[in-house]
C-alpha cells in the first residue's frame, strides 16, 4: 500500500472538500432560514384581523420576497408551499382591503 | 391461408367494437329517460282506466327477494300514504324514488332502517316475526287481501277516474286522512314560506293549456329538497325540454305523477282550462 | 381505432346524462359520501384510481391541516398529485410514510418507486381501489355507530360529534404546521333570505372555525369584504360555489334545509 505523502495534493484536497462541505451547509443554512421565515410570516392569520394596515403591508411584503426564493426550489417544494403561501399572503391582502374599505366608509 | 384468417380475425374484432359501440348506444339512448318504452307500456297498462284502482302506485320489488326464494315485495303507496306524508319516508327515511335505488336488505330492515323504522312491532307489524313474511312478501291470498283492503277503506272518499281512484288532495284537504309530517321530533319539516303560497301559473303554447302549479299543495307531502335541485333546478328558464313527452316518460313531473300520484291522463289537474270529458 | 370509439362512448354518456334532465340523481349511500376519485396520473401509470375516503381521514384531522398545511387543492384533482411527490413526503406521503404514528400504530406508506407483487397487493391497493371491498363498509357502520345520527349526507352528524368529544380531529402536525396563535373567532350572523317567508340563514363563524382556518375560505371562497354586500342565490351554491365548495360534496348537503336556515320568521 502506498503512503500518501502529505503534500499539496492533499492540502488542495482539504481545500475542495471544505469548501464543498461549506456550500452543502450554506444551501441546507440557506433552506432552513426560508422555511422559518415562511412560518413566521404566515403565523400570523389566526390574529389577522387585529394586525394595523403596516403590520399587513409588511407581512404581504416579506411574501412577496418568499416567492421569488420558493420559485428556485425543487418542483414538489415549490408546488406545496406556492400554495401555501398564497394562501396566506391573499388573508391578508383581504383583511388589508376590507380594513381600507371600512375606513373609507365609517359607520 | 394464414393471412386470410388474420383478416377476417382483425375484421371480425374490428365489427365487436362497432357492435359493442351499437349496443352502448342503444343503451344510452334507452337510458336517456328516466323509463323506457317497455316500462312506460307497462305503467299504461295498468293505469286506470286500463287497470284497477287498487294496484295504481303498487311498487313489486324483486330485484332482491328472488335469490333469497322468496315472492317478490308487494309496497302499496296508498295504504301508507293515507298514514305519512311521503316526506316522512322519502327524506327521513331515505327511501328512493327510483325503484331499486335504495337497495334495501333484510340486514337493513330488520335493525330499524327503511321499513324497520315503523315495523318493529309497535306501530305497524314486526320484520322481525316469521310469521309476518307474507305480508310484505306477498302471495295470491296476500294480494286478494289487499285488493279488499283497498276496496273497504276507497269507499268513503271522494271519487277520481284516475290513479287510485281516490282524490287525494281533496282528502287532505277535507280531512278525510290526517297523515303524519314526520315521526320524529327531530326533524320537524320547515314550514312553507309566505311567497311561495300562491299557485304559479306556468305559460304553455296555448292560453287553454296554461298550467297551475301549487307549492303549498307539494309541500304539503314533501320537502324542498323531494325536487329541487335534482329535478326541478330552480334557475328561471333553466329547465330545458320540459315537453310533456319527456313528463310523461318519468322527469320532471312524472317522477311521481304516472307512478304514484295522480297520473298525466288526468290533464285537468293541472292543465286546469282543459277537459276531461270529449265534447265539453 | 381505441381513441375514437372511446371519444365516442364519452359524447354518448354526455348525451345521456343532459336528456336525463328532471329526474332524480341517485342519492350516494353514507358510506360513498364525500368519497373522491383522483385520476391524474394514476391510469396512465397503470394504476387504478385513488379512492379518497373523506369520512376515514375527518375523524382524526381538521380539514385545514390537509387544506391549508399539507396543502391539498378543494376540488378533485386539483392538486395534481404524482407518486414523486408522495415519495418526497408531501401530501399523501406527509403521514403516509411508514414512519409517522397514530395511536401508536405506524401509518402506512403510499407510493413507491419500484414494488413487489405482494406490496401491489397488500399496499398501492389500499388507495389504488381496484374493486369496491365490503370491509370498508363495514368499517364504516361500526364507526357511525357510536356517533350522533343524521339524515343527510354520511348520516353522521360532524359538528355534534366534534362538540360531544367524540371525536377529536388534530389540527396541527409537527414540522408542517405553523404554531400560531390561538384563532379570535369571529362572531355569528344572519343573512337574510330572499324569499319572503323563508327562515333566516344564521352562519355561525365558531361552527366553521372547529375544521377550518381563515386563509381556506378568504378570500378564495367568499371574497365579499362588506357583510351583506355580496348576494348569494341558492342556484350558484347548488352549482357548487360558496357554500357549495364543501356542503353537497364533503360537509352535509345542502338538500338539509334547516341546517342553515334556522332562525324562525319573526
Amino acid at each position: 500500500m502506498n503512503t500518501i505523502p502529505y503534500g499539496k495534493t492533499s492540502k488542495q484536497l482539504v481545500l475542495v472538500l471544505s469548501f464543498i462541505l461549506y456550500a452543502f451547509l450554506t444551501t441546507a443554512h440557506g433552506q432552513e432560514s426560508w422555511r422559518t421565515d415562511f412560518d413566521e410570516t404566515c403565523a400570523r392569520t389566526t390574529d389577522a384581523m387585529s394586525l394595523s394596515n403596516n403590520e399587513l403591508k409588511v407581512l404581504i411584503a416579506k411574501c412577496d420576497q418568499l416567492q421569488t426564493i420558493i420559485e428556485k426550489q425543487e418542483e414538489t417544494v415549490r408546488k406545496v408551499f406556492l400554495k401555501r403561501l398564497q394562501m396566506c399572503k391573499n388573508l391578508y391582502v383581504y383583511v388589508l382591503e376590507s380594513k381600507s374599505a371600512s375606513e373609507k366608509t365609517p359607520k | 391461408m394464414k393471412s386470410v384468417l388474420k383478416l377476417y380475425f382483425t375484421g371480425f374484432r374490428k365489427s365487436i367494437v362497432y357492435l359493442l359501440l351499437l349496443i352502448t348506444l342503444f343503451i344510452c339512448i334507452d337510458s336517456s329517460q328516466a323509463i323506457d318504452r317497455f316500462e312506460l307500456g307497462k305503467i299504461i297498462n295498468t293505469i286506470p282506466p286500463n287497470g284497477p284502482f287498487w294496484k295504481y302506485g303498487n311498487v313489486v320489488m324483486r330485484r332482491k327477494t328472488k335469490k333469497a326464494g322468496m315472492s317478490p315485495v308487494v309496497f302499496s303507496h296508498w295504504s301508507h300514504r293515507q298514514h305519512y306524508t311521503c316526506r316522512v319516508c322519502h327524506v327521513d327515511l331515505a327511501m328512493s324514488m327510483r325503484s331499486g335505488d335504495t337497495g334495501i336488505t333484510r340486514a337493513d330492515y330488520t335493525s330499524g332502517k327503511y321499513c324497520g323504522a315503523c315495523h318493529d312491532g309497535r306501530v305497524a307489524f314486526s320484520v322481525k316475526e316469521s310469521t309476518n313474511c307474507d305480508r310484505c312478501h306477498m302471495k295470491e291470498k296476500e294480494l286478494q287481501d289487499l285488493e279488499n283492503q283497498f276496496n273497504a277503506f276507497a269507499s268513503r272518499l271522494p271519487l277520481t277516474n284516475f290513479g287510485n281512484g281516490i282524490n287525494w288532495s281533496d282528502c287532505l284537504s277535507n280531512g278525510l286522512i290526517k297523515p303524519v309530517k314526520s315521526i320524529s321530533s327531530a326533524n320537524i319539516p320547515m314550514s312553507l314560506p309566505d311567497k311561495l303560497r300562491n299557485p304559479m301559473k306556468l305559460g304553455t303554447a296555448t292560453a287553454r293549456s296554461d298550467v297551475s302549479f301549487s307549492h303549498e299543495d307539494h309541500f304539503a307531502e314533501m320537502d324542498c329538497s323531494n325536487c329541487h335541485p335534482d329535478i326541478f333546478s330552480i334557475k328561471k328558464k333553466g329547465t330545458e325540454d320540459f315537453s310533456m313527452d319527456r313528463n310523461i316518460f318519468g322527469n320532471f313531473c312524472g317522477a311521481c305523477h304516472m307512478l304514484v300520484a295522480f297520473p298525466m291522463n288526468d290533464c285537468k289537474r293541472c292543465h286546469t282550462s282543459m277537459s276531461n270529458i270529449s265534447g265539453v | 381505432m381505441k381513441k375514437i370509439s372511446c371519444v365516442l362512448l364519452f359524447l354518448l354518456i354526455g348525451a345521456s346524462i343532459t336528456w336525463a334532465a328532471g329526474t332524480k340523481k341517485r342519492k350516494l349511500p353514507p358510506y360513498e359520501f364525500g368519497s373522491v376519485t383522483i385520476n391524474n396520473y394514476s391510469q396512465q401509470s397503470g394504476m387504478p384510481p385513488v379512492v379518497f375516503d373523506h369520512w376515514i381521514h375527518r375523524q382524526y384531522y381538521t380539514c385545514r391541516l390537509c387544506h391549508v398545511d399539507v396543502g391539498f387543492g378543494m376540488s378533485a384533482g386539483a392538486t395534481k398529485i404524482r407518486a414523486a411527490d408522495n415519495i418526497k413526503g408531501y401530501f399523501c406521503g406527509t403521514c403516509h410514510n411508514g414512519r409517522t404514528t397514530h395511536n401508536k400504530k405506524a401509518v402506512f406508506d403510499s407510493c413507491a418507486k419500484e414494488y413487489s407483487r405482494e406490496a401491489y397487493n397488500s399496499r398501492c391497493v389500499k388507495c389504488h381501489e381496484i374493486e369496491k371491498s365490503t370491509l370498508k363498509e363495514d368499517q364504516f357502520f361500526k364507526f357511525a355507530q357510536n356517533l350522533p345520527k343524521e339524515r343527510f349526507g354520511n348520516g353522521i352528524n360532524w359538528e355534534k360529534a366534534e362538540s360531544e368529544g367524540l371525536i377529536k380531529p388534530i389540527d396541527q402536525l409537527e414540522g408542517v404546521s405553523i404554531n400560531k396563535a390561538k384563532l379570535k373567532i369571529q362572531p355569528d350572523f344572519a343573512l337574510k333570505s330572499k324569499v319572503e317567508g323563508m327562515p333566516e340563514i344564521i352562519f355561525s363563524h365558531k361552527k366553521h372555525t372547529v375544521w377550518n382556518g381563515c386563509e381556506l375560505c378568504h378570500p378564495e371562497i367568499f371574497m365579499g369584504i362588506k357583510r351583506g354586500a355580496t348576494k348569494y342565490t341558492m342556484i350558484e351554491l347548488f352549482e357548487g360555489k360558496y357554500c357549495g365548495v364543501c356542503h353537497d360534496k364533503v360537509a352535509f348537503p345542502q338538500s338539509d334545509c334547516q341546517r342553515c336556515h334556522t332562525k324562525a320568521v319573526q
